[in-house]
C-alpha cells in the first residue's frame, strides 16, 4: 500500500485518495481544507515534520534568494538570514502563517527583478558545477591515457635502444666505445618532449655499458661540458600565447581582395592569428582588486 | 585553454601593457578619485578666485565666490558633462570621415583612442580646470598622430573653421588652442599613448566561434551588430574595468541575443569551466553596463555648461586676468634652472 | 585604494616624475634631440635623459616622439632598451633612458677586434630575442641597423630607436613603404608594398647578420633604385617562382636578370648552419622568410659552439657618448647625400605624405644612415 501525503501533512493511502479526489476537489477529511487530486505526493521522509520542514525550505529558497554581495554589510546579510529563519520556523509551527504568507508574497512582489536574477545565477551555477565535474573526469581519465601509453612509450623505446646497441655492437668492427658514445648523442638529440624518457634510456644504455665497457669517457666529454647545462635560444621572460590555428575559416576581409597583400608576405594566417590572439588576451583575468588599485 | 603548469608561471605578454598595469581599476576607486579631484579641484577654484581678487576688483570677490559655490560641479555633473563631449567627438570624427580626411578603415581606432585619452584625462584631471570642449580636440588631433593617420594642424583645422564660418560663429578655432593642450593631455595620459579596444577581439571571436557555429551568415551578422554595442561600451567606464576581450564578447552576446543565436554552448565547449565561472559575471556586468547606457541630450550639457562659467578655475582660463597676469609674469622672469632650454 | 595626499592631477604627477632625475652633463646633441647624463636623484641610478626638441614643429609633437614613446611604454625585455619615465618640461619631452654607451656599429667598425664565431652568434641571438618580442607585441621596429643596437656594460644587446616603429596585423591600415634606412629596407618596400609584416625587420636583421660576418655593409646601394639593382647583383633577381605575385607589387616591373651568386664565397668564414640561416632570412619571398622565433629555433643556435655570454663580448675601449641619440654628428656633405632616402616617414596611410618631408624634424632621418664604408 502506498502512502500519499497532502499539502496539510495528513496521509491518507493512495486508494483512498482516487476514492475521495476522483470526481474533483473536496475536503480534506482531517482539517476540511480543500484539496484535489494532484495535491497528493509521497513523501521522502517518514517523520512528516521533517517532510514539512525540507519542503518549507525549499520554498523559501527559491524566493529568499539573496546573496552575501547582494548586502552592503554581513551585518545585514545576517539580520536577513535570521528574518528567513524566523519565517520558516513559525510557519514550521503554524505561527501566524497568514500574516507570514502574506510578508512572503508581498517580499516576492518587491524583489521580484533580484530574485528572478539570483535564480538564473544559481542555475547557471549548477549548470558550470555539473561541466566542471564532467570535464575533470574526462581530464583524470586522459591523464591515466596518456600515462599508459608513455610506459608503453618508454618500454619500446628502450627496447629498442637495446636491440640496435646490441646488434652494431655485434656486427661493426667500430671501437665499443665508440659506438656506445655515438648512441647517446643521437639519444640526446632526441626531441624535448621525449626528455624524460630518453634520459631512461641514457640510464638504461649506461648500465649495460657497466658490461660491455667500464672505461667509457669522462674525460671525453669533459669539453662539452659548458655546452650541455640548460639552454634554450628562444628563452623570454613571457609566457607566450599558444593559438592553434584551424586550417579554414570563413574571413570575408575585403582587404585580401587585393592581390599585393600576399606577395608583400601579409597572409590571411597572420591576420586570423592577430584577431584570435587580441580576443584570447586576458579574456579570463578577474576584475582588479583593491589591492592593484593601491600599486597604482 | 587549460592551463596546469607548477612551475612559477611567467608573466603574459598583455600584462606589460600600459593599459593593463595603470588604467584598471575597481569600481570603488575610480568612484574614489573621481570624488577626491572633484573635491581638490573645488578647493583650487575658490583659491583660484581669491587670487584673481587681488589683481582684479576685490571688492566682487564675495559675489564671485557665492556664484562659484552655488553653480559647482558634482563630480556626477562633471561626467556627465564629459560624457556629453565625448559623443560631439564620435560626430566630430564622422565629420572628417565623410570629408576624407581620415580613411574609414582608420575610424574606429581614431575614435576609440580619441575617447579613451579623453576619459583617462579626465582621472587626473578636472573640468574646473580644463573644459572638456577644448580638451575634446585635442585629444582627437593626438589620437590621429597615435593611430597613424597624421594629418598636418592646418589641415586639421580647417574643417572645424568652416563649420564655424558656416554657422557664423564670432570665434574661430586656431591650431594653437590645439597644440598648447597637447602637453598638459599628454602628460595626464602619463605618455601611455598605447590603447587596446574590444574591436580587434570582436572579429578574433567571430573567426573562433566559426568551428561551433554552423550558420556562419547568421554569425557574421551578430559580428556586425556587435560593433554598434563596442560603440556604446566606448563612452561607458568599462574599459577601465574589464579587459577589451571581456567587453567584445559581453557585446557579442547582447547581439547574438538580438538576432536569436545561442553563444553559451560556444564558451562551453571551447573554455574550461573554471575559467567561465570568472567569465561570467563579467559577461554579465558588461551587457547590464552596455543596454543600461543612456546618450546625454544637449539640454543637460548646456545647463552643465552654463554652471561651468561660473566655476571655472581663473588659474587655467585663458580669458581671466589671472591667467594673462601669470603668463605675463613669466614672460619677465625666464626660467633659470634649465639654461640650455631651448 | 589609499590617496591621502598622493598627487592625481597629471601636472602634479609630471613635476613629481621631473624631480626624481637630475641632468648631470650633455652627452651629445643632434638635431632632434639632446641627450644627458642623469641619475635618479634617490637610487643613483645612472640615466640617460634624451630631450627631444619641439621648438619649431609646426603641428606640434613630431610623429617620431610619438611612436617611440608609444612602443617603449609597452615594452619591457632584457634586449629591448628600457624607457624608464618620461616627462615634459614647457615645450620639451624627456625621454628617461637606461644608461647605454656603446652600438653595434662602433663593434663592427673597430677593426682591432677580433670576433669568434660564437660572438656573433651571441649578438644575433640578443637582437633576435628581442626583435621576437616586438613582434609577439604585434609592433615592427622598422629601423634596425648596426647603431640602433646598443650594448650595456654587462654586454647585452638591446633594440633602441624606435621613432619608425608601428604596429601590424590589421591588414586593411595602409603603411608607408618608404621606412628603413636604405641599405637595409627589405625588397617588398622598395617596390612599393603597402602593408607588410615582421619579415620587414627580419630581411634588415639578415643584412646586419651577414655585416657582422663581413665587417661591412653588405647591401650598400646607393639609391632606391640601385638598392634594388645592388640586392639582385648580390642576391640574384627574383623570379615570380621565388616570389609569387611579386609583379603585382605596385613597382614590380621586370628587372635586369642576374644569376644567383654562391654566397659561400663572399662568407668564406662562415659555418653552414650560419650561411643557411641568413640565406632563410634574405629570402625574396617575404611569406617564405624566417621568423624571428623561428630563427631562434634553428640549428644555427643548437648547434655548437654555444653564444659567447654577454660579459665576454669583445668591446671597443671607447665608448661613444652619443649612442642613445641614435645619430651621429656627420659632415653636412653626406647629410645631403641621402636626403632622398626619407620622404613619407610621418605619414604612413595618411594622404599628406609627401608634403611631410618639409617639416624640419622629418630631416633628422638622412642624419642615421650611416657613412659608406
Amino acid at each position: 500500500m502506498k502512502l500519499l501525503v497532502s499539502p496539510c501533512y495528513h496521509r491518507m493511502c493512495e486508494e483512498c485518495v482516487g476514492n475521495r479526489f476522483n470526481a474533483g476537489p473536496a475536503p480534506c477529511p482531517e482539517c476540511h481544507r480543500i484539496l484535489r487530486k494532484n495535491d497528493f505526493y509521497q513523501p521522502i521522509f517518514e517523520d512528516l515534520t521533517v517532510e514539512n520542514e525540507v519542503r518549507i525550505r525549499q520554498r523559501m529558497s527559491m524566493i529568499y534568494n539573496k546573496r552575501e554581495d547582494d548586502f552592503k554589510s554581513p551585518k545585514e546579510y545576517n539580520a536577513y538570514l535570521e528574518m528567513v529563519e524566523d519565517h520558516i520556523i513559525r510557519l514550521l509551527y503554524d505561527v501566524d502563517t497568514n500574516e507570514i504568507d502574506h510578508l512572503i508574497e508581498r517580499y516576492k512582489r518587491e524583489n521580484q527583478a533580484s530574485i528572478s536574477k539570483n535564480r538564473t545565477k544559481q542555475q547557471r551555477e549548477e549548470k558550470l558545477q555539473r561541466i566542471i565535474s564532467d570535464q575533470e573526469s574526462i581530464k583524470r581519465q586522459q591523464q591515466r591515457e596518456e600515462y599508459l601509453k608513455q610506459l608503453e612509450e618508454e618500454k619500446r623505446e628502450k627496447e629498442q635502444a637495446k636491440n640496435s646497441l646490441i646488434n652494431e655492437l655485434a656486427t661493426s668492427d667500430k671501437d665499443a666505445k665508440e659506438i656506445v658514445k655515438n648512441k647517446m648523442v643521437q639519444l640526446k638529440k632526441s626531441s624535448l618532449s621525449n626528455r624524460s624518457a630518453s634520459r631512461k634510456v641514457q640510464l638504461d644504455i649506461e648500465s649495460l655499458l657497466g658490461t660491455i665497457d667500464d672505461g667509457f669517457g669522462d674525460d671525453d666529454m669533459e669539453e662539452d661540458e659548458v655546452d650541455t647545462g640548460p639552454f634554450d635560444p628562444a628563452e623570454s621572460p613571457y609566457e607566450a600565447m599558444k593559438i592553434e590555428l584551424r586550417d579554414k575559416y570563413d574571413d570575408p576581409n575585403p582587404a585580401f581582395r587585393q592581390g599585393t597583400l600576399a606577395a608583400a608576405g601579409v597572409t590571411r594566417e597572420m591576420h586570423q592569428r592577430y584577431t584570435i590572439e587580441g580576443a584570447m588576451a586576458g579574456l579570463f583575468v578577474p576584475p582588479a582588486t583593491e589591492e592593484q588599485d593601491a600599486r597604482q | 585553454m587549460a592551463v596546469t603548469e607548477a612551475a612559477p608561471k611567467k608573466p603574459q605578454l598583455f600584462e606589460q601593457t600600459s593599459q593593463y598595469r595603470h588604467w584598471r581599476f575597481t569600481p570603488e576607486a575610480l568612484e574614489e578619485l573621481r570624488t577626491a579631484n572633484n573635491k581638490r579641484g573645488v578647493e583650487r577654484v575658490l583659491q583660484g578666485l581669491r587670487e584673481e581678487a587681488q589683481v582684479d576688483d576685490e571688492t566682487a570677490l564675495e559675489t564671485r565666490i557665492s556664484e562659484a559655490t552655488t553653480n559647482l560641479l558634482t563630480p556626477q555633473e562633471e561626467l556627465q558633462l564629459v560624457g556629453y563631449y565625448l559623443q560631439m567627438i564620435v560626430q566630430t570624427i564622422r565629420v572628417y570621415s565623410r570629408i576624407h580626411l581620415l580613411k574609414p578603415e582608420a575610424l574606429n581606432n581614431v575614435k576609440a583612442t580619441a575617447i579613451n585619452f579623453m576619459k583617462r584625462f579626465y582621472l587626473h584631471n578636472v573640468v574646473f580646470d580644463y573644459p572638456p570642449k577644448s580638451i575634446m580636440l585635442t585629444c582627437f588631433y593626438l589620437a590621429t598622430k597615435v593611430e597613424n593617420s597624421f594629418m598636418k594642424i592646418d589641415d586639421f583645422i580647417r574643417p572645424l573653421q568652416d563649420a564655424e564660418s558656416k554657422r557664423g560663429s564670432k570665434i574661430q578655432t586656431k591650431g594653437d588652442d590645439i597644440l598648447d593642450l597637447e602637453f598638459v593631455v599628454i602628460q595626464s595620459l602619463q605618455f601611455e599613448l598605447a590603447v587596446h579596444y574590444p574591436y580587434r577581439p570582436a572579429y578574433g571571436f567571430f573567426l573562433d566561434m566559426q568551428a561551433y557555429i554552423d550558420d556562419v551568415q547568421l554569425l557574421k551578422a551578430v559580428h556586425d551588430r556587435t560593433h554598434h554595442f563596442i560603440d556604446i561600451s566606448l563612452f561607458t567606464d568599462l574599459v577601465f574595468l574589464y579587459q577589451p576581450p571581456q567587453i567584445a564578447l559581453g557585446a557579442f552576446k547582447l547581439a547574438a541575443r538580438e538576432k536569436d543565436l545561442d553563444i553559451d554552448p560556444y564558451l562551453a565547449r571551447r573554455f574550461d569551466a573554471r575559467e567561465l565561472e570568472v567569465l561570467y559575471p563579467i559577461l554579465d556586468d558588461v551587457q547590464d553596463v552596455i543596454s543600461g547606457f543612456k546618450n546625454i541630450s544637449q539640454k543637460e550639457a548646456q545647463l552643465i555648461d552654463r554652471k561651468l562659467i561660473l566655476c571655472r578655475n581663473p588659474e587655467k582660463n585663458p580669458n581671466s586676468k589671472l591667467y594673462k597676469k601669470k603668463v605675463a609674469d613669466q614672460a619677465d622672469t625666464p626660467y633659470v634652472s634649465d639654461s640650455d632650454s631651448d | 585604494m589609499e590617496l591621502g595626499s598622493k598627487p592625481i592631477l597629471g601636472e602634479e604627477i609630471n613635476k613629481e616624475t621631473e624631480s626624481l632625475y637630475k641632468k648631470e652633463k650633455k652627452l651629445g646633441e643632434g638635431t632632434y634631440a639632446v641627450v644627458y647624463l642623469g641619475r635618479h636623484v634617490k637610487t643613483e641610478r645612472k640615466v640617460a635623459i634624451k630631450k627631444i626638441k619641439l621648438g619649431n614643429a609646426r603641428s606640434g609633437l613630431d610623429m617620431s616622439a610619438i611612436r617611440e614613446v608609444k612602443a617603449l611604454r609597452e615594452l619591457r625585455h632584457p634586449n629591448v632598451i628600457e624607457l624608464i619615465d618620461v616627462f615634459s618640461h614647457k615645450a620639451n619631452l624627456n625621454l628617461v633612458l637606461e644608461f647605454l654607451d656603446m652600438d653595434l656599429e662602433a663593434v663592427i667598425k673597430d677593426k682591432s677586434l677580433v670576433f669568434m664565431p660564437a660572438d656573433i652568434k651571441s649578438w644575433l641571438m640578443m637582437a633576435l630575442r628581442g626583435l621576437d618580442h616586438c613582434h609577439k607585441c604585434w609592433l615592427l621596429h622598422r629601423d634596425l641597423k648596426p647603431n640602433n643596437f646598443l650594448i650595456a656594460s654587462d654586454g647585452q644587446l638591446k633594440l633602441a630607436d624606435f621613432g619608425l616603429a608601428r604596429e601590424f596585423g590589421d591588414v586593411r591600415r595602409a603603411m608607408t613603404s618608404q621606412t628603413v634606412t636604405r641599405w637595409y629596407r627589405a625588397p617588398e618596400l622598395l617596390l612599393g608594398a603597402t602593408n607588410y609584416t615582421g619579415a620587414v625587420d627580419i630581411w634588415a636583421m639578415g643584412c646586419v647578420f651577414a655585416e657582422l660576418l663581413l665587417r661591412a655593409p653588405y647591401l650598400p646601394g646607393d639609391s632606391d633604385l640601385g638598392q634594388l639593382t645592388t640586392i639582385f647583383k648580390a642576391r640574384g633577381t627574383p623570379t615570380e617562382d621565388d616570389w609569387p605575385g611579386l609583379n603585382k607589387l605596385p613597382m614590380g616591373f621586370k628587372f635586369e636578370n642576374h644569376p644567383r651568386p654562391q654566397f659561400s664565397e663572399l662568407f668564406h668564414g662562415a659555418s653552414d648552419d650560419a650561411l643557411v640561416l641568413m640565406n632563410r632570412m634574405l629570402l625574396f619571398n617575404p611569406a617564405d622568410r624566417v621568423t624571428a622565433a623561428e630563427a631562434l629555433q634553428s640549428d644555427y643556435f643548437a648547434n655548437h659552439p654555444r653564444p659567447t655570454d654577454p660579459a665576454k663580448l669583445p668591446r671597443p675601449k671607447q665608448n661613444i657618448a652619443g649612442a642613445i641619440i641614435g645619430e651621429e654628428e656627420e659632415p653636412a656633405v653626406k647629410k645631403r647625400r641621402h636626403q632622398d632616402a626619407f620622404e613619407d616617414v610621418f605619414a604612413d596611410d595618411n594622404s599628406g605624405g609627401v608634403e611631410n618631408a618639409l617639416d624640419p624634424a622629418a630631416k633628422r632621418m638622412d642624419l642615421r644612415i650611416p657613412s659608406p664604408a
